[in-house]
């Protein structure tokens, strides 16, 4: 009954929160970030966001969309503690086959991440390193290697990092940087906004370039194409 | 008894009780009732159990099996050898060896016992499905029917004696139960049917007293005994004496139980077999250890043999583990140390069991040495499904709980599991469960083209003053509360206000989005989480 209240509220446009918004985003956007078997990529805030835009880059609710349409079981391990249910479950995200670790330290959250890529046949596996100092995420290059290795070992699950900026090095088949693009403000007291349109910027890709998905998706900007 | 005089008691046994047969059989069919037909059984024994277990077999020297009863160690079993030198149960140790001085003394193995007594049933299980465990060392086997599977009931009866090899078996097979059990006891072997009053004519009537296990239904053990007594001093020995008795007169003195005992002895089928069923819920298995071990990985290599020892058992009776508890009994420690565990998906490997087991005794091993062991496992029934072609992959079952567990280890398992939305009006109430995954998992729903906003929760809330912040817009306020009726303090208690508001916190460059929330019994303002 709660349930089917708020969404007819949200409907009509009177959300209780940012939760009426809705980003333009395409998920199947070339550049949009496709997760492989067997990869690990990463989504990053763009570091030079658009004018007015707020300095948060929406990783997180692309994040969310991804574990939505990964056909089985996922993983989000999470050591800041953020993780939000609700906004999951509002992005489509099925929570009972998602398996949630929380806190503990980066390395141990690696090493978590490694022992359920042994388990085999998760899906995804999303390490949620965003809202860390740069202090924290001194991450030997090694442990990253080794995650790749049981990830091409397994051939099943797609490892996908958030953090404030790039860690994987060249372990990562893409990096792929997000930003607000453009919000329309609304300005009542019962929404901030109604639209908010999410842009995504490829900044590393170990994949050759695929012509016919040359043409930009509908949203997003590609400052750097396909750089090997 | 010269064998002229046996011949001729036997006969007029036979004649008495086909007489009486003749008649209880008249009456039957007039009754409309008929005795059931083609029933077979099958008795196993092992005679001096104790000293076969203790021994692995039966030895030819001269061997007891003792055990300390109060301040004595006492004979409990002993073999052919020692029972010829004049050794018999209840007898002292000492006593014992002052008439063998060869003797060979071992002490009763509880352990050794129970292993022997499941294997007994466990080989008696791939005979008959309906079985029963009269005592330890006996098992009683339905063989109706099953002559198509096994060939004969003696065939069966071997290959039985076969799969123990290296312990001693007697069999019995017999029409009815207490027939079987009587021919084991005795090794009579196999009676034909119709056969049972001449056969048992010579044996003593003593040995009705063992029946107790199938008679008990409907007979009293100590009825049983008072009417054995009364038999014996009536000198009558044999069951061919009690056989011949006129049952009339023989109700009239000892009652319905020596007319049943009279029935026993005339070979007629009496005695149930109550077939051992499954276990209901729960399986165990004990170790002792003397001297007491302090050893982690010898505790570790105990309980994994305790839940190896299992696996027949689970198998035997198609079920699975879904829990499961180590007691440890620790030196100068009168609790138990206890480790817990559950799976989730419930399995009868005793390789993952005792992983989830051993992974909780590193974590916090033993203080003190450990002197016992007991493994209790909760079983239910396993679920059966059929994987469909296109249903999503899903972890190996048998990796999942092992997972789980380490997680839990690393991490702490509060904070392990899979987070259910909780129907509640406070915003972001959730709650964590044990990660299982359903049998089938659905596909992936089509992805919506757009999205919803996502939170960065902060737990716990970040308090914030006005003079921290920069409020840019907002939304709201929408105002919940709960749990009014608790008392104050109460954390299921709330009253606040909520924003969507952009902030330009100080010392940040950008404006973020932020659920900003009042509490409206402080009035302090809290930032509950960053949208992302």
């Amino acid at each position: 009954m709660k349930s089917a209240l708020e969404n007819l509220l949200a409907s009509r446009g009177f959300g209780p929160t940012l939760a009426a918004w809705q980003a333009e985003a395409e998920p199947d956007a070339a550049f949009a970030l496709q997760l492989r078997p067997g990869t690990v990529s990463e989504l990053v805030p763009d570091a030079e966001p658009a004018e007015n835009a707020p300095g948060s880059g929406g990783v997180t609710s692309r994040a969310l969309q991804l574990a939505a349409a990964a056909s089985g079981p996922i993983a989000w391990l999470d050591p800041q503690d953020s993780f939000d249910p609700a906004s999951a479950e509002g992005a489509g995200v099925a929570l009972e086959r998602l398996l949630w670790v929380r806190g503990g330290a980066p390395p141990a959250a690696l090493e978590a991440a490694q022992l359920i890529l042994h388990a085999g046949r998760f899906a995804l596996v999303v390490v949620d390193f965003l809202a860390l100092p740069s202090a924290a995420l001194r991450i030997p290059r090694a442990a990253w290697f080794r995650l790749l290795r049981t990830l091409e070992r397994e051939r099943r699950a797609s490892l996908l990092v958030l953090a404030p900026r790039p860690l994987a090095g060249s372990c990562a088949d893409q990096v792929v940087a997000c930003s607000y693009q453009s919000v329309a403000w609304r300005g009542s007291s019962y929404a901030m906004f109604d639209r908010a349109r999410l842009g995504f910027r490829l900044v590393t890709s170990r994949r050759a370039p695929t012509p016919a998905k040359r043409p930009v998706a509908r949203v997003g900007r590609v400052d750097q194409e396909f750089v090997a | 008894m010269s064998l002229s005089t046996q011949s001729a008691t036997e006969s007029a046994v036979a004649s008495a009780v086909a007489e009486d047969v003749a008649s209880d059989a008249a009456s039957r069919s007039r009754g409309g009732l008929q005795r059931r037909e083609a029933s077979l059984f099958i008795a196993a024994w092992m005679p001096v159990f104790p000293l076969q277990a203790a021994a692995g077999g039966l030895p030819q020297p001269a061997t007891i099996v003792s055990a300390r009863t109060g301040p004595l160690d006492l004979v409990v079993a002993a073999n052919g050898a020692a029972r010829r030198a004049g050794i018999h149960p209840l007898m002292s140790v000492s006593q014992a060896l002052g008439r063998a001085a060869t003797l060979a003394v071992l002490v009763r193995n509880g352990e050794a016992e129970s292993q022997l007594a499941t294997r007994l049933l466990a080989e008696a299980d791939h005979i008959s499905p309906r079985i029963q465990a009269v005592g330890p060392d006996l098992a009683l086997m339905d063989f109706a029917g099953l002559e198509r599977l096994h060939g004969s009931a003696a065939a069966a009866a071997a290959r039985l004696a076969r799969a123990l090899g290296g312990f001693t078996l007697q069999t019995g097979i017999a029409a009815h139960p207490a027939m079987a059990l009587i021919a084991a006891k005795c090794g009579l072997g196999e009676i034909a049917a119709g056969g049972e009053a001449a056969a048992l004519a010579r044996l003593p009537v003593g040995l009705l007293a063992d029946l107790n296990e199938l008679t008990r239904a409907f007979m009293d053990a100590a009825q049983v005994s008072d009417v054995l007594g009364l038999l014996s001093r009536w000198g009558i020995h044999t069951m061919g004496a009690l056989a011949v008795l006129p049952r009339a007169q023989l109700a009239a003195r000892l009652g319905p139980t020596g007319v049943q005992l009279q029935a026993i002895a005339r070979g007629e089928a009496l005695g149930i077999l109550q077939a051992a069923g499954a276990p209901d819920s729960a399986l165990e298995r004990t170790l002792a250890f003397d001297p007491a071990i302090s050893d982690l990985e010898v505790i570790k290599l105990a309980v994994s043999q305790a839940a190896q020892a299992l696996t027949p058992e689970l198998d035997r009776h198609d079920r699975v583990v879904d829990r499961c508890q180590l007691a440890l009994g620790l030196e100068n420690d009168p609790r138990p140390r206890l480790y817990e565990r559950s799976f989730a998906l419930p399995t009868r490997e005793a390789s993952v069991i005792a992983a989830q087991l051993q992974l909780a005794l590193e974590h916090q091993p033993p203080a003190r040495p450990v002197y016992s062991l007991a493994l209790r496992c909760g079983v239910v029934h396993p679920r059966r499904v059929q994987a469909r072609l296109f249903a999503a992959a899903r972890p190996d079952p048998a990796k999942l709980p092992k997972l789980v567990a380490r997680l839990g280890e690393m991490f702490g398992s509060e904070r392990v599991g899979s987070p259910r939305l909780i129907d509640s009006h406070r915003r972001g109430a959730f709650a964590l469960q044990p990660f299982t995954l359903p049998d089938e998992l659905e596909p992936p729903a089509i992805a919506p083209s757009s999205a919803r906003l996502a939170l960065r929760a902060f737990r716990p809330p970040r308090a914030v003053e006005g003079s921290q912040m920069r409020l840019l817009r907002r939304a709201g306020p929408w105002r919940s509360q709960g749990g009014w009726w608790r008392e104050s303090g109460d954390a299921q208690r709330w009253a606040e206000d909520e924003w969507d508001a952009e902030i330009c916190l100080a010392g940040e460059s950008h404006p973020a989005w932020y659920r900003l929330a009042r509490d409206l019994t402080t009035q302090q303002y809290y930032l509950l989480g960053r949208y992302d």
